[in-house]
């Protein structure tokens, strides 16, 4: 992994085209093994910055802490994850994304990757998440991550769904197209 | 934390709207809902991780939340008129209803509180018995505040819980609503 320093966010959003498909492979540690192209040209990054880091290299400081601490229990426990993330990349510009996240399992059935399939996400679905996620951040700054899982919970539990439902009720009807395309994608990867 | 210094200024509530607050065993808050902010006046994090008397009012009688948490701790669901103090003084009256949440070993983990307005009718009624609580626990102290308040509902046949609920007694849509909030975090 390459030393490099981080920039600090410039509040400018990089708009990604609609059909744009981007994925990214991590180890069970989370660096990087592979990204697409689509993933280095977003993300400012070139493939060797990428390639061995860890995946954090574009967390974003907005983002709470109490979502990758949900997601990385989820994929301990083998289950898949879905998420929207707002991610840095290196010139401190910022890009909302979401993710589906696959297990890839070696024939002893132990985890070897993570694949993260991602797609852009419709801006109703970013003004609702940034309200929720400055204010998961805000609490967890204040009162630790289990306060901030205890609280998404809450709001969870009281909009009935699963953080999975929000992800996916977030995302607008026509991103059906989306996902069919993630499907191919996912087909393409795995071949 | 400084306690607001009550202003007597009344917020009217929005009878279609519920206060909800999630707090654990202890009664410390957990969530809640953006109703609960915009009412109160303190945000999430300040809310998050204080004691649910954040938002006491000193004309509440200690007895009437030594009842509501007896009854809940001992796993019995109980509805209570209580008057909050919002954090810039000004106050506002609700009815309160519990829901007791249990982890896989049937111990209590959460408490689910939901609050809707109170008609001034109910409070016209009782307001002058919770002012006469607090004014014998401040001049002769809790225990004898707490037996006038057993006398007065002996006197009248009934718990409080009973008490509240002649006085208050939801309306059948009030329930319906209720009923389907509560649904949610069930």
């Amino acid at each position: 992994m390459m030393n490099m320093l981080v920039a600090k966010p410039t509040g400018v959003e990089i708009k990604i085209k609609k059909r744009t498909l981007i994925f990214s492979k991590t180890d069970v540690k989370g660096d990087i093994v592979s990204v697409s192209d689509s993933f280095e040209k977003i993300s400012g990054y070139s493939n060797n910055e990428l390639v061995g880091s860890p995946h954090n290299i574009v967390r974003h400081p907005d983002m709470p802490q109490t979502l990758f601490r949900i997601m990385w229990s989820k994929l301990r426990q083998g289950k898949e994850v879905k998420v929207i993330v707002k991610s840095l990349a290196k010139n401190g510009d910022h890009f909302w994304l979401s993710s589906e996240i696959e297990i890839k399992k070696d024939g002893n059935g132990d985890t070897r990757h993570y694949i993260s399939y991602r797609k852009p996400v419709a801006k109703s679905a970013i003004k609702k998440l940034e309200i929720l996620y400055k204010k998961l951040r805000d609490i967890e700054t204040a009162h630790g991550i289990e306060a901030g899982i205890d609280y998404l919970n809450g709001y969870l539990d009281e909009n009935r769904m699963s953080y999975c439902d929000l992800i996916i009720s977030s995302m607008e009807s026509k991103d059906r197209v989306l996902s069919k395309f993630t499907e191919l994608l996912r087909n393409k990867v795995n071949k | 934390m400084i306690k607001p210094v009550p202003t007597g200024v009344e917020i009217k509530l929005n009878p279609k709207k519920y206060i909800v607050s999630k707090t654990d065993r202890k009664g410390k808050i957990v969530y809640v809902n953006d109703y609960f902010s915009e009412i109160s006046k303190y945000n999430e994090v300040e809310l998050v991780g204080a004691p649910h008397n954040i938002v006491r009012h000193p004309d509440m009688p200690k007895i009437v939340f030594k009842i509501m948490w007896n009854s809940i701790q001992n796993n019995r669901n109980i509805t209570a008129v209580v008057k909050n103090l919002a954090k810039d003084g000004k106050h506002y009256w609700i009815i309160t209803d519990f829901d007791i949440q249990k982890d896989a070993n049937n111990e209590i983990k959460n408490y689910v509180a939901y609050r809707w307005a109170v008609s001034p009718k109910i409070v016209k009624k009782i307001e002058p018995l919770y002012k006469k609580l607090v004014e014998i626990e401040q001049t002769q102290g809790d225990e004898e505040s707490e037996n006038y308040l057993n006398n007065f509902l002996e006197e009248k046949n009934m718990s409080y819980q009973q008490f509240i609920e002649n006085i208050a007694k939801p309306t059948k849509a009030s329930e319906i609503l209720l009923n389907s909030v509560k649904k949610l975090f069930s």
